[in-house]
């Protein structure tokens, strides 16, 4: 699977993209908690329930699998104007 | 009538405003406009050498839509702009604009309001302030969100 990160989670992560993750099907919950463990610098950000997880342009909840091929994006709160 | 623009280049509100403006039709009492500005000086004080504001290649867009969308569908207006940029953007440059035309006043000016207050706080964008040394990712204040909450 690929991750896309977005606004502050790129930076703590130290990239926008990590592409064909090596996982297994996972949950959502489970995908947060393997890249807090290989980027402990992102883990409180990520998993601290501000971050929306988001596959296919849908954003979804803890427990929604992710397929190999899906890509899922990470989204940190927003802010326009 | 709305329409909502995501633009990755520098705009004019002038421009904007002149295209707005031809094209409204005579129910129209009064216009509002809100432009919003690249400040110069970033939350701490320091001068901003730019502000980046990074966008989904979809998703933002359509939060833009569904903002102005319910904007038109809950006051009483005749048309509705939303100009919104992303990218690279230097102090000074609009960052923001938002035109509302009404048969009343009353409708535009709180069309507008909660056209920002919303795209403040809902708008799918991340936000980074780029000062001399320094680049930190700007969110919504408590104040934004408490003006988004009055619109229940």
């Amino acid at each position: 699977m690929n991750v896309r990160f977005y606004g502050c989670l790129a930076d703590l992560v130290g990239q926008e993209e990590l592409v064909d993750l090596d996982a297994a099907s996972c949950s959502v919950a489970e995908l947060r908690s393997a890249i807090a463990r290989r980027y402990p610098e992102a883990g409180a950000e990520i998993q601290g329930g501000r971050v929306r997880a988001c596959v296919g342009d849908v954003i979804v909840g803890e427990g929604h699998r992710i397929g190999a091929g899906d890509t899922v994006e990470f989204f940190p709160p927003v802010s326009g104007g | 009538m709305w329409q909502a623009r995501l633009v990755l280049e520098p705009f004019s509100p002038a421009v904007e405003l002149a295209t707005f403006e031809h094209d409204l039709d005579d129910s129209v009492g009064g216009l509002v406009t809100f432009t919003g500005l690249a400040r110069g000086r970033g939350r701490g004080g320091a001068p901003v050498e730019c502000l980046f504001l990074q966008h989904h290649p979809r998703l933002t867009q359509t939060s833009l839509d569904e903002i102005a969308a319910a904007a038109a569908e809950r006051f009483e207006v005749a048309a509705l702009k939303v100009v919104h940029r992303a990218g690279a953007i230097a102090p000074g440059d609009a960052i923001v604009w938002v035109g509302a035309a009404a048969p009343g006043r009353r409708a535009a000016f709180e069309a507008a309001d909660y056209l920002m207050d919303r795209l403040k706080t809902e708008a799918m964008f991340w936000k980074r302030e780029d000062t001399v040394g320094q680049a930190s990712w700007v969110e919504p204040t408590e104040q934004d969100h408490r003006e988004r909450a009055r619109w229940v």
